[in-house]
Parts: C-alpha cells; structure tokens; sequence
C-alpha cells in the first residue's frame, strides 16, 4: 500500500516536473517566436520607400534602411540562443532560418521588381531558344558553352513551357531565395552525416548562409549543380561506406614512419562520419546508382562542378570514407567522354587557356588583382570580402583544434575542405576558381568553424555560449551584407533598362549589332541568337583609347565592321556603374560616348529613359 | 518522425494528376506555375525516394529533389540533343514514372500492413 502510494506520488511528481519543464521550454520558445515574428514584421515595414537609385558604390548597404539590420540581428542572436538547446526545437530554428533566407535573398528581388544580375538575363535567354528551337545548336558563336552543357536550360525550358509561362523571368527572381534554400537542406544533409549534435549542424548552416558572400545562387546551372553536390556528397557518407580501414602494414607502403602509419590509421578510424554504417548495407547499390544519375545530370550541364565532385569523392575514397572506389573513375570517364565528344564547339574557341592553365598555380583573378584601378567603395568591398574569408579560415582552424581537444576528429570536413583547392592547379575559370574553391569549401569550413562554439557535447549549453555564437554570427553577418551586396550597384537591372532591352528585341531586325559598353545589361533575353553583340570594354585598352579620341568614327566603324544590317548602340545605368566601380574604361567615358553620339548627325536616339539610352547608327547619308 | 508515416504516394500522384489536368484545361496563371514547379522539382524524385527507406525526412527530401532535378535534366537533354523536344512526351514520361512510384510505394506499404 506504502509502495503504491510512494509510486503514485512519485509519478505524480514526475508529471509535474514534466510539465514544468514543458511551460518553461514553451516560455522560452514564446520568447524567441515573437523576437522571429518581430523581426519579420521590422523587415518588412523597414522596405518600402528603399531607393535604389541612390545606391553608392559598396552595394545595397548604403540604401537599406535601419531596420533591415536590426530586424537581422534581432533573428541572428534569437537563433543563437535557442540553438544551445540540446533537443527539440526543429520547427523553431527552422523558422529562424528561413526568415535569414528571405532576408538575405529576397530582399533584391523586392525592391528591384526586376530580374537582378546581367548574367541570370543570359540564361532566361538561352532557356528562350530551347523553348522556340526545340533543340541546342553546338556550333552557334554566341555563349556556345551554355548550348555545349544544356542539360540545365532544357528542364528550365520543360517547365516553362509546362507551366504556361512566356519565359523563365516569371520565376528567376526567386532563383537566390530557392537554390539558399536547396543549399541549406543539402548542408543539413551532409553535416548531419559527420555529427550525431543536432546544434553544431545548425550552427554550421547558419554560418554557410551567413558567409556565402560569393554571389552563385542566382539563377543559373552552377546554383543548380552546387546543391546537386552537396546531395551527392551527402549520400556518399552515409550510405556508401566506409571501406574497410587499411592496416599499419598496408599503409607503411606508402609512408615511412610506422608512427605517422599509425596515426594515419587512428585517423581514418576516429574520422569515421556519425552516420555511416559499419559495412556496406544491401541498399548501397541503389544509392550508388543515385550518385551515378546525379552526377551525369551535373556532367551535362555545368563544366566545373564534375571536377568539383571527382576531386571531393577521390579524397573520401583515398581515406576510405567511401567504398565504392570507382565513383570517382566512373564520374571522371564520363565527364571526358562529354568534353571531348558533345563540347567540340566551345574546346575550339577556348582550348588554348583551358591547356595553358593546367598545371598553373591559378591564383589570379580580375576581382583579385585589379582592386588598383577600382572605385575606392568597391575596393572597400573587395576588401571586406578577403577579410571575410580569412576569419572563416580563422574560425574553422579554431574550430578543428577545439573540437580535436575534446576528442573529436571529422576527417571527412577536412578533405571536403581541402579537395577543392587542388583544383588551383587544374583551370583558371576565366580568373574565378578562387572564388569557386572557396565556395565548394564552405560547408566544412562552416562546420569546422561552428564546432568552435559546440566542440563536444557537454560544452555550448550556457549564455555565454550563445552570446559567442550571435558575436561571431553578426560579425560574419556583417562582412557578408558588403560583400554579397557590394556589387548591387551594376547587378540591378532597372526597369526603365529592361523597357530599353525590350524596345531592342521588338524593333532591332534579325542580324543587328548591338554594341554597349559592359554586359551588365539584359542582353539576349529574348531572339539572342537573332544578334551579334559587342562590349567596348572588352576592346584592347589601345582600341579603347582610339575610340574615346574620335567617338563617332570608331563607334560607327566598329559596328559597320561587325555587321551587314543594322546597329544600336546602347548606354544605361549599370554599365556605367561597372565602368566607374572597376575603372574597366577611363573615368566618364560613358558619358563622353554619349554625348559625342547625340551630338552626331549619324546617330539618331531611338530610345530614351531615365536609366537607358539607344542610339542608331544611320546610313550614309544621315537619313532616319 | 520518419518520412514512412508521411502521405507521399497520395501526395505525388495527385499532384501528377493535377498538373496533368491544368495542362489538358490549357489555362495560364500562377496555379499552373506553382503546380509545374512543385511537380517536376519533387515529384518524379520522391517517387523513387520513397522506396529507398531512408527513415528521415530531411535526407528522403533533399534526395527526392536532387533525383527530380537530374532526372529531368537528363530526359530533356535526350530531348534536345536528338531534335525530339516534346513538352507533352516529356510531362508524360514524368508522369507516367511518378505514378509508378507511387503505385509501388502504396503496393510495399499494404504488402508490409
């Protein structure tokens, strides 16, 4: 009878204290609920009356009002201080990190109503041939890359046309909000492979997102086969291995020292990820068939991201973190046999630097080295960009030291760290692998550098704890609105700019030239193989200089040359923005062309707006 | 919870059936949009996904979309290589391949009841 009592006590009190507990986890919740709709509400009443017209050279930050970075700050330290909650909390952090996503990258989409970045307007071009053709025509002369890897532009131009859509701008704005999103489910995906703790995965997306300042989830193939990495890798780790870790003797064929043999052995055994599991199962076939599938659709359609991914499974297979050693073979055969069989026509324009580059050290990068002749805001970006990537570097280095302090080692992080950097030694990437590298690191470097804050699990549970993690947060936060956002300026396609394109694609015949300064414009929307296009800023600075000194002549000679039909010359707001940013023309000649063409008899303006101007040459003659 | 209790099968079909409708109606306007998108980015890879057994939704999600994307990459690039671009073939094969999988899926649960 005592003992029934005693136990009907005891359960009552453990209900009670269940439901303490319960009140207390919703109160705290509650707190960090209404800090998420708060900010939410503040971001969204802060946008209107943005204007991005008056946008100085360090990007959107110089126009976003104070209540952008308050309300992002606001659901940065929220996230921070719930993630420490060992359990539970999915929905909640999920949330917060949703509402980052829409912040970060809707934001542009909203206040432009345009399609941002020059080169997304490419694509919608190329997904508007396939839509009208049909078909890919590998020998044509115009971007002859995106019809040589089409895979990406036909399933657009599939749901284009499934959709009832007139072209693809009715959903590319949204392309940055998508692909973060995609990237931060495949991060999850791939880090929850290396950790069983549920907070240093989340941190560790955060960070991503917080840091990935390299601008390549715009709409395009690359945003597309970045996650379809990711997935693929994510597979490989947890259900394709390990392989069975070589003994001390085995790897003494490869090493000298029986001492580094033996800890190179402790590290493939310790480096194991969380989630594989110890053989093979029997549906490892299946997912290497997923891998083979996801891997032929990226060799199709994108030309780095094969390379990318042979390079990352070759590092898990040395290691042993993935057994189906002939992933990396396989992925690498059919990537050549793509090359070197449907890309004849992009090899021929291109395979001189693609040779000269391999075996290079291929560090040089028009960003990088040309910071001399740029605007001293956009200097200042391209600055804060390096200091951003050097204290994640920091982090993560950090990171690995703590976490290896307390007896944990992710070997895998490490080499999906490390194995995009040889590809320095591979290609150029017409002057941007940098930038990739670091791109394709970042998952490891943010997991690496998350674990400075979870570096076992014992550890990240008090205040102080989460008051680091926001620090550290807001502090990459920071450099990354510069960063991401520095080159708004020439990015936003305005809407009088894409009226002016539409005028062009309307009324320039089949066979125009259309000459502009820079590619920050919409060229090729629409009909792009319809015409022959000309940047003055890609002339040889002698020609340049020739064509500043007699405007009108040159201008006329340049497009009679190229051209047995009609010719347009086109100046606007972006591609003055990106001559006066990177300094790719002397100062004011955009202006100076301008002028020097309206005050000409053989030019008639035929277009006129506040941000476009087009101009046509005549014929002989002066007659319009 | 585990992505086997979730209504995928009924979920993936009747998206199926329901684009295919909006397509045969021949209407324009975001339903459309929003129905073409949802299907051919999840669809076809959940379909497939489903069968796999994963037990957790985020890996049978990011995977089921990863496999759509690519799937349908590599059924029209076919397409377009060889001249043969058919929006309605290409819908179709999709369809036809996400019914299956869900046919199958719904089959294996009974089977397992």
């Amino acid at each position: 009878m005592v003992r029934t009592t005693e136990a009907a006590s005891a359960s009552i009190t453990g209900r009670l204290r269940i439901s303490g507990v319960l009140r207390l986890a919703r109160q705290r919740s509650a707190i960090h609920v209404e800090l998420v709709v708060g900010a939410l509400a503040l971001w969204a009443l802060s946008l209107p009356g943005t204007d991005v017209g008056a946008m100085t050279d360090i990007g959107l930050v110089s126009v976003l009002p104070a209540g952008y970075f308050v309300a992002l700050a606001m659901v940065t330290v929220s996230f921070c201080l719930a993630v420490r909650a060992p359990q539970g909390r999915g929905l909640l952090l999920t949330a917060h990190l949703l509402l980052l996503i829409a912040m970060l990258h809707t934001t542009p989409a909203i206040l432009y109503g345009t399609l941002r970045y020059a080169w997304a307007w490419k694509h919608v071009g190329i997904i508007d041939y396939i839509v009208r053709h049909g078909g890919v025509d590998l020998n044509i002369s115009e971007l002859t890359a995106y019809q040589d890897w089409p895979a990406f532009f036909s399933f657009m131009a599939l749901i284009v046309k499934a959709a009832g859509f007139g072209s693809a701008l009715a959903f590319a704005s949204w392309a940055p909000a998508i692909d973060n999103l995609l990237f931060a489910g495949g991060v999850m995906f791939v880090v929850r492979s290396l950790t069983s703790d549920r907070r240093l995965a989340w941190l560790t997306v955060w960070i991503f997102c917080a840091t990935n300042w390299v601008g390549q989830d715009y709409f395009s193939p690359q945003a597309t086969n970045y996650f379809l990495y990711l997935v693929a890798i994510g597979i490989c780790l947890r259900w394709l291995g390990p392989a069975e870790t070589p003994s001390v003797a085995t790897l003494r064929r490869w090493v000298r020292s029986e001492r580094l043999a033996r800890g190179l052995q402790d590290l493939m055994v310790r480096g194991r990820p969380v989630a594989q599991p110890s053989t093979m199962t029997r549906r490892a076939p299946a997912f290497a068939a997923i891998v083979m599938v996801i891997a032929a659709a990226s060799v199709t359609s994108h030309q780095l991201t094969p390379f990318m991914l042979i390079l990352s499974l070759g590092a898990l297979v040395v290691f042993q973190l993935c057994a189906v050693r002939g992933l990396p073979v396989l992925i690498a055969l059919m990537t050549a046999a793509w090359v070197f069989y449907m890309t004849i026509g992009f090899l021929k324009g291109n395979l001189y630097w693609i040779v000269a580059s391999i075996g290079s050290l291929n560090i040089g990068s028009s960003t990088l080295s040309n910071l001399g002749s740029a605007s001293p805001g956009h200097a200042f970006v391209a600055q804060i960009s390096r200091l951003l990537t050097l204290l994640l570097g920091v982090l993560a280095l950090g990171g690995l030291l703590r976490r290896r302090r307390h007896g944990h080692v992710e070997l895998a992080a490490v080499l999906l760290a490390v194995a995009p950097s040889l590809m320095v030694w591979g290609n150029a990437y017409g002057g941007e692998v940098l930038f990739r590298i670091y791109f394709f690191a970042l998952p490891s470097l943010a997991f690496l550098a998350a674990g400075l804050v979870f570096p076992a699990r014992r550890f990240g549970r008090s205040w102080m704890s989460g008051v680091a993690a926001a620090g550290m947060c807001l502090a990459l936060l920071a450099g990354m609105l510069i960063a991401y956002y520095g080159n708004e300026r020439m990015y936003h396609i305005s809407k009088d700019e894409v009226r002016s394109a539409q005028y062009l694609v309307t009324h320039a015949p089949r066979g125009s030239t259309l000459v502009g300064l820079t590619t920050d414009y919409p060229w090729g929307y629409r009909n792009y193989e319809y015409y022959t296009y000309l940047q003055i800023s890609t002339l040889a600075p002698t020609d340049i200089r020739k064509l500043l000194a007699d405007p009108v002549a040159r201008t006329a000679g340049l497009v009679a040359r190229a051209s047995n039909g009609h010719e347009y010359v086109v100046f606007s707001r972006a591609q003055a923005a990106d001559i006066e940013m990177t300094g790719g023309m002397p100062a004011h000649s955009p202006q100076r062309l301008e002028a020097a063409l309206r005050a000409s008899p053989r030019f008639a303006e035929v277009y006129r707006g506040p941000d476009a101007q087009i101009f046509k040459l005549l014929p002989a003659g002066g007659k319009r | 919870m585990t992505a086997q209790g979730r209504p995928w099968p009924l979920v993936i079909a009747g998206s199926a059936a329901a684009l295919t409708l909006a397509m045969a109606l021949g209407g324009h306007g975001p339903v459309r949009g929003v129905l073409a998108l949802w299907f051919f980015l999840t669809c076809p890879g959940m379909a497939i996904a489903g069968l796999l057994d994963v037990r957790d939704v985020l890996a049978e999600v990011v995977i089921a979309i990863a496999l759509s994307v690519a799937i349908g990459m590599l059924l029209t690039l076919v397409m377009v290589l060889t001249h043969t671009w058919s929006t309605g073939v290409a819908t179709g094969i999709l369809v036809g391949l996400t019914l299956l999988g869900a046919g199958a899926q719904a089959w294996r649960r009974q089977v397992r009841r």
